[in-house]
C-alpha cells in the first residue's frame, strides 16, 4: 500500500525508504500525448506510481480521463511519450514491440474488457496458446495444466467448446484463465468487468479478490466505484493526473484500505 | 502434438471457406498462366529441336536440272562437303477421298531406309515404299480419310495422265510445311514408280551436309556457293539454293513469335494474380490486426505472429499449387499439342522441368509470401492498443477528390456515400482497379486483335479482284486461253500473266533464293494492292517493277528507284523498283511488272502461263463449283494445267488458321475477365466486413435494407466504371501491340490495326456486370445484419 502523487508534493511515498527496485511496478514521470487531427491530446501528465508486490490496486476515473492509458503504459501495451516504467526491475520502456511481447507472456497477464479470445481456438487452446508462446510447461502438460486454470475458473466442463458459445461472464473467466497460464506474478486488467451484469461482475471480482489473496499482484482499471472500494488500494486518475480525492462514494469500504484515504485526504 | 499456432491457422482457413476459395483461386489463376506458358515455351521448342535435329537435316538444299549419281558422288568428294544425296521433286494431283484434288509434292529415291539427310519416319504402314506404292505425308490424313493401307489411290501425273497406285501408310516428314499451313500435299514413293508415273529416272534436287562448322550460315553458304559453281563448272544449271537456318527447324520463328504473344499474356495473367493475392491477403492479414494485439498481449513474438501468417499462405501457396500444378500440366499438353499439330511434329516431354517447378513455387509462394509480409510487418509493428483499440466507426478518410466531387450536390445522399467509401481504402482500391483494368484492356485488346485479323482478311479478300487462278504447265497464247475460259457462261472476265521464277543477283556477288516475277496488265483491275511506297505500274513502264514486303524482307537494301538484277532461266535481266506494296499475308516475295515487258525479255509476247478468271457470281460455293470446270476447259483444249486455285480455298485456310487463334485468344479475355470478377468480389466484400458497424449505424438512423443495398452496389459500380475507363484507355497502346505481334507471328507483317470499340462496349457491359455480381453478395449479407449485430461485431 505504497502510492505517491508528485504533485501531491509527496505524501505517505516512501520514496527515501524504499528502493526502486523493492517496488514490483514503477512508474516515473510518465507522460504520454496524442497526436490528433485538432492538436496534441496529453493523455498522461507526468504520472508517478509505485505499486508493490501482492497488492490489488484499482485505477479509478471517468470515462477518457486516461485510467486505461495508465494501465497501458504498465502492461507495455502502449508507450510512453516521457518517463520510465520500471516492473519488477525491467525498463518496460526500453524494450522493442517484440521484447515487449516475450516479457509480456512471462510475467503478465492481461485481461481486457471484451474478453478477446481467439475466436478459431477452444477455450482450451486459447489457455494453451500463451504457454506455447512464451515456450513454458512441456507440450504435453499445456492441455492440463489450461484444464487446471479452468477448475479454477469452474469452466473445465466448457474446455473444448468455441468462445462464440460462452456468455459473457464464461468468457472472461477464460480470459482470466489465459492470463494466468504462465503464472505470471502481475495481472492487469481492463474494466473486466465493463460488460457484464451486476451478478456476473461480482463473480468475477470475487476471482480476483482470490486471485490476490494467493499472492498476485493485480492492477485493474475500473469506473466501478462499488467494486473499487472492496481492493486493496485504489488511485483515482482525473484529465490524465492521479488525483488524491477519495473515492467519492460508496463507502461501505473495508476498514483496511481507510488509512490510505485519510493519507490521501490530508 | 499440434501446435496451437497451426491449429488456429487450419481454423481460419475452414471457418472462411469462400475467402479461402477467392485467395486460393487467385494464386492459381497465376501459377496456371505461367507454368502452362512457360511450359509449352519449353517443351515445344525443345522437342521440335530434338526431332528436327534427329532427321539428320540438310544443311543447303539445291533446286536443279536433271542429274544422276555421278554428280551426287562428285559433290561427295568436295573437301568441304560431308555428304550429299539426290532426290527427285515431282508435283502431281491426288484425288481426295472427299472428291477434290490436291497438288501432291512428290519425292523420289532409290531406297528410302538408305537416306541419310533429311530423313522423314514411317508413321503408318511398311516404310519404305514398294514399287507402284505411295506413302503420303501424316498431316495429310484427313484428306485420306476412309482410305485404307493396301487401298488404291489416283494420281494425276504433270502429262495430265492418271494412274492408280497403292497407299502404303504415312510418313512423318518434318521438313514440309504441315496441312495446317501448306496447301500442297507431299508423298513418297521410290524410283521405279517414279518412271512408272513416266518421269525421268533422275533427281532434281541435291541435299549436303558440309564438313565443318554446321551452325555458320556465312560457312555454309560459301560452301554451297564453291558448289554450285561445281556443278554449273559441270554444265548443271542452278535453279535456286535453300540454306536453311542451320540446326533450327523453320517453324521456329513462327513458335518463338506465338509464344511471344502468349508469354505476354502470361505475364499479364501473373500480374493479375499477383495484384489479387496482395489485396486480399492483405486484407486478410488486415481484418486480423486485433487478434494480432491480443496475441502479442499474451506474450506471442513478433516471429511467432509472423510464423502464423505466413504459415497461412504458405497453406494459401500450397493449396493452390495443389491445383494450379496439374491444371497446368493439362494446359501445356492441350496447347503444346495443338501447335505441334500444327508445325507437325510430336510433343514427347511428358515431365515438368524443374524451371517451371521453381516458377510456379515463386509464383504459388513468394509473390503471396511478399504480398502478406507488408502488413504482417506492419500489424506486428503496432502497440498493442493500436491493434486493439477499435472506438466506432474507422477514420480513414476518403480521398479529397471525391469529397470535391459529391459536395454540395443536393439529391445524391447516400450515392454520395457510396462513392466516398470507394476512395477510403486507396491501396486496395488501387489494387482492384489494376487487377479490373488488366483484365478490361485484354480483353478488349484481344477483341481488337481478333477484329484486325479480319481487318486483314478483309484487305486480302480486297486484294483478289478475281476469283480462281490456273497456272499452266506451259505457255500459250493469251488469246487462246482467254477463248477458252469464255466459252464458260459463268466466267465474266480473264487476264493472263507471265510468272517465272527469279534469282536476285546482289551487289555482293551473293545469290537471293528464288523470288516470283510475274507480268501483269498494268491496267488490271484483278489486283488492288496497296502501296508503301512509290507507285504502282504504269502502261508506258519498260523495265520498271514493283515489289512486295516479303521481297523486301528478303532484300532489305533494295528502295524505290534502286536498279535490280534477276536472273531468269540464266540469264541476268535489269530492273527499276518504282513502288512497294505489301504483301496479302501469302507470304511468298514477288516481284510484279507489265506483262509486256516481261514478255519482252523471255520472248514471250502475247503469251501467258498463268490465268485469273473472275465469274460472273463470285461466291466461295460458286469459285468451287466452276474451278473443277475452268481446269476441265483448259485440259480438253489439250493445254497442261498445273493447278487451279480457288481464291475462296485460301481464304478459308486463312480464316481457319486465325479462328484457332482468336478463339483460343478469346478464352483467354474471359478467363481475365473472371479474375477480375475476383477481384472486385474479394474487394467489396472485404470493404463491407469492414465496416458492418458503419452499416449499423446506417441503419440505426434509418436506412431501409434497399437503401443499404444500393450504397453497397454503387460502390461496387463506381469501380467497375473507373475500371472501364482506365481499361479502355490502357487496350488502345495495348491493342496495337498485341495486333502487331500476332501479325508478325502468323503472317510476317503487323496486322492492320483495327480498334474494337465494340468490345470496349462488351467491357462496359461486363465490368458493370461484374460490379453487381460482386457487391450484391455482400451487399445483401450486410442488409441481412441486425443493427445490434453490426454494433457488436467483432
Amino acid at each position: 500500500m505504497f502510492w505517491n502523487n508528485s504533485k501531491n508534493g509527496g505524501g505517505f511515498t516512501g520514496k527515501g525508504i524504499r528502493t526502486g527496485s523493492e517496488y514490483l511496478i514503477e512508474l516515473n514521470g510518465i507522460t504520454k500525448q496524442y497526436e490528433t487531427a485538432a492538436g496534441p491530446f496529453t493523455a498522461l501528465h507526468d504520472i508517478d506510481l509505485r505499486i508493490g508486490a501482492g497488492e490489488f490496486v484499482a485505477i479509478i476515473g471517468k470515462s477518457g480521463s486516461g485510467k486505461s492509458t495508465l494501465l497501458n503504459m504498465i502492461a507495455g501495451i502502449d508507450r510512453p511519450t516521457g518517463g520510465e516504467v520500471i516492473v519488477q526491475g525491467t525498463p518496460v520502456h526500453k524494450l522493442s514491440e517484440g521484447q515487449m511481447a516475450e516479457w509480456r507472456g512471462r510475467n503478465l497477464g492481461i485481461i481486457f474488457q471484451f474478453f478477446q479470445l481467439l475466436p478459431t481456438l477452444t477455450v482450451a487452446e486459447n489457455i494453451m496458446l500463451p504457454m506455447e508462446f512464451a515456450g513454458l510447461y512441456a507440450p504435453k502438460q499445456r492441455r492440463a495444466r489450461a484444464l487446471e486454470l479452468l477448475e479454477l475458473v469452474d469452466l473445465v466442463d466448457q474446455a473444448d467448446k468455441l468462445p462464440s458459445a460462452l456468455s459473457g461472464g464464461q468468457q472472461q473467466r477464460v480470459a482470466i484463465a489465459r492470463a494466468l497460464a504462465n503464472d505470471p506474478p502481475i495481472l492487469v486488467a481492463d474494466e473486466p468487468t465493463g460488460n457484464l451484469d451486476s451478478k456476473t461482475a461480482d463473480a468475477i471480482f470475487d476471482l480476483f479478490e482470490r486471485l490476490a489473496a494467493e499472492g498476485k499482484t493485480i492492477v485493474m482499471v475500473t469506473h466501478d466505484i462499488e467494486l473499487a472500494g472492496r481492493v486493496g488500494r485504489a488511485v483515482t486518475v482525473v484529465d490524465g493526473e492521479l488525483v488524491d480525492e477519495p473515492v467519492p462514494v460508496g463507502l461501505d469500504m473495508p476498514a483496511y484500505i481507510a488509512p490510505d484515504y485519510a493519507l490521501a485526504a490530508r | 502434438m499440434l501446435k496451437i499456432r497451426w491449429l488456429k491457422i487450419i481454423r481460419e482457413l475452414q471457418s472462411n471457406k469462400a475467402r479461402t476459395l477467392l485467395v486460393v483461386l487467385s494464386i492459381a489463376v497465376g501459377v496456371f498462366a505461367v507454368g502452362t506458358i512457360v511450359n509449352s515455351w519449353i517443351v515445344m521448342l525443345n522437342d521440335l529441336s530434338a526431332a528436327y535435329l534427329a532427321t539428320d537435316p540438310a544443311d543447303a538444299i539445291f533446286n536443279l536440272e536433271p542429274f544422276g549419281d555421278d554428280v551426287v558422288s562428285a559433290v561427295e568428294g568436295m573437301r568441304e562437303v560431308d555428304s550429299s544425296e539426290g532426290r527427285a521433286s515431282v508435283v502431281v494431283k491426288l484425288d481426295t477421298s472427299d472428291g477434290e484434288q490436291v497438288n501432291l509434292n512428290l519425292y523420289a529415291v532409290e531406297d528410302f531406309r538408305q537416306l541419310k539427310l533429311s530423313r522423314m519416319t514411317q508413321e503408318t504402314g511398311d516404310w519404305p515404299p514398294l514399287r507402284r506404292q505411295i506413302f503420303v505425308e501424316r498431316s495429310w490424313a484427313d484428306s485420306l480419310e476412309g482410305v485404307a493401307i493396301g487401298d488404291n489411290v489416283i494420281v494425276e501425273a504433270p502429262d495430265g495422265r492418271e494412274y492408280e497406285l497403292v497407299f502404303g501408310g504415312l510418313a512423318h516428314d518434318l521438313h514440309q510445311p504441315s496441312a495446317f499451313v501448306s496447301d500442297t500435299a507431299y508423298g513418297y514413293v521410290d524410283l521405279d514408280t517414279l518412271e512408272w508415273l513416266g518421269q525421268d529416272r533422275t533427281f532434281n534436287r541435291l541435299y549436303i551436309t558440309v564438313s565443318e562448322n554446321r551452325l555458320d550460315k556465312d560457312h555454309i553458304t560459301a560452301v554451297a556457293q564453291d558448289v554450285k559453281e561445281r556443278l554449273e563448272r559441270d554444265g548443271i544449271a542452278v535453279r535456286s539454293v535453300t540454306i536453311p537456318t542451320p540446326g533450327e527447324h523453320f517453324a521456329t520463328p513462327f513458335v518463338k513469335a506465338f509464344l511471344l504473344v502468349l508469354g505476354f499474356l502470361g505475364i499479364f495473367s501473373m500480374f493479375l494474380s499477383g495484384a489479387l493475392v496482395l489485396n486480399t491477403v492483405s486484407a486478410v492479414v488486415a481484418r486480423q490486426v486485433k487478434q494480432i494485439g491480443v496475441m502479442k498481449a499474451i506474450g506471442g513474438s513478433n516471429i511467432q505472429i509472423t510464423e502464423i501468417y505466413i504459415g497461412t499462405v504458405v497453406v494459401f501457396g500450397l493449396l493452390s499449387l495443389s491445383i494450379a500444378v496439374p491444371l497446368a500440366l493439362l494446359g501445356t499438353r492441350a496447347l503444346s499439342d495443338f501447335y505441334a499439330g500444327a508445325i507437325n511434329f510430336d510433343v514427347v516431354t511428358t515431365s515438368i522441368p524443374p524451371v517451371v517447378i521453381l516458377l510456379e513455387v515463386f509464383v504459388g509462394l513468394a509473390v503471396p509470401i511478399t504480398a502478406a509480409l507488408i502488413p504482417i510487418l506492419a500489424g506486428t509493428r503496432m502497440t498493442v492498443r493500436e491493434a486493439i483499440s477499435d472506438y466506432g466507426i474507422g477514420s480513414d478518410n476518403p480521398n479529397s477528390l471525391a469529397m470535391r466531387l459529391t459536395s454540395g450536390r443536393p439529391g445524391i445522399g447516400a450515392l454520395a456515400l457510396a462513392f466516398r467509401n470507394t476512395f477510403r481504402r486507396k491501396t486496395r482500391l488501387a489494387l482492384t482497379l489494376i487487377t479490373l483494368t488488366l483484365a478490361g484492356a485484354t480483353f478488349v485488346s484481344v477483341l481488337s486483335v481478333r477484329r484486325a485479323l479480319y481487318t486483314s482478311f478483309d484487305e486480302v479478300l480486297g486484294y483478289y479482284q478475281y476469283d480462281i487462278l490456273t497456272d499452266f504447265s506451259d505457255t500459250y497464247r493469251f488469246t487462246q486461253i482467254e477463248r477458252e475460259a469464255q466459252r464458260l457462261p459463268e466466267v465474266a472476265a480473264v487476264e493472263g500473266w507471265l510468272a517465272v521464277g527469279a534469282v536476285r543477283q546482289r551487289p555482293d556477288d551473293t545469290e537471293s533464293g528464288s523470288y516470283q516475277l510475274i507480268g501483269i496488265p498494268p491496267e488490271s483491275d484483278f489486283l488492288d494492292p496497296i502501296l508503301t511506297a512509290g507507285r504502282w505500274l504504269s502502261a508506258d513502264d519498260r523495265d520498271a517493277v514493283v515489289v512486295n514486303s516479303d521481297f523486301l524482307n528478303g532484300e532489305p537494301d533494295v528502295q524505290v528507284g534502286d536498279w535490280i538484277t534477276l536472273a531468269v532461266d540464266g540469264d541476268d535481266t535489269l530492273w527499276q523498283v518504282v513502288g512497294t506494296i505489301t504483301t496479302q499475308y501469302n507470304p511468298t516475295g514477288a516481284v510484279y511488272t507489265t506483262g509486256e515487258a516481261l514478255g519482252r525479255q523471255l520472248n514471250l509476247v502475247g503469251y501467258a502461263n498463268q490465268v485469273a478468271i473472275r465469274l460472273v457470281d463470285g461466291s466461295p460455293e460458286a469459285q468451287k463449283r466452276i474451278a473443277p470446270l475452268v481446269e476441265e476447259r483448259f485440259k480438253n483444249a489439250g493445254m497442261l494445267v498445273g493447278r487451279t486455285t480457288a481464291i475462296s480455298d485460301f481464304v478459308e485456310s486463312f480464316e481457319a488458321r486465325f479462328n484457332l487463334l482468336t478463339v483460343f485468344m478469346l478464352m483467354m479475355a474471359f478467363l481475365l475477365a473472371i479474375v477480375g470478377g475476383f477481384g472486385l468480389a474479394g474487394m467489396m466484400g472485404l470493404n463491407v466486413l469492414e465496416r458492418v458497424r458503419e452499416i449499423g449505424v446506417i441503419r440505426a438512423i434509418g436506412a431501409s435494407d434497399r437503401q443499404v443495398r444500393r450504397i453497397i452496389l454503387s460502390e461496387g459500380i463506381v469501380v467497375g466504371l473507373i475500371s472501364w475507363v482506365l481499361a479502355f484507355v490502357l487496350s488502345f497502346p495495348l491493342s496495337k501491340l498485341l495486333s502487331d505481334g500476332v501479325g508478325l507471328a502468323f503472317a510476317n507483317e503487323p496486322l492492320t490495326f483495327s480498334f474494337s470499340y465494340g468490345g470496349g462496349a462488351l467491357w462496359l457491359g461486363f465490368a458493370l456486370l461484374i460490379a453487381i455480381i460482386a457487391s450484391y453478395i455482400p451487399a445483401r449479407g450486410a442488409s441481412r445484419l441486425s443493427v445490434r449485430e453490426t454494433l457488436v461485431y467483432e
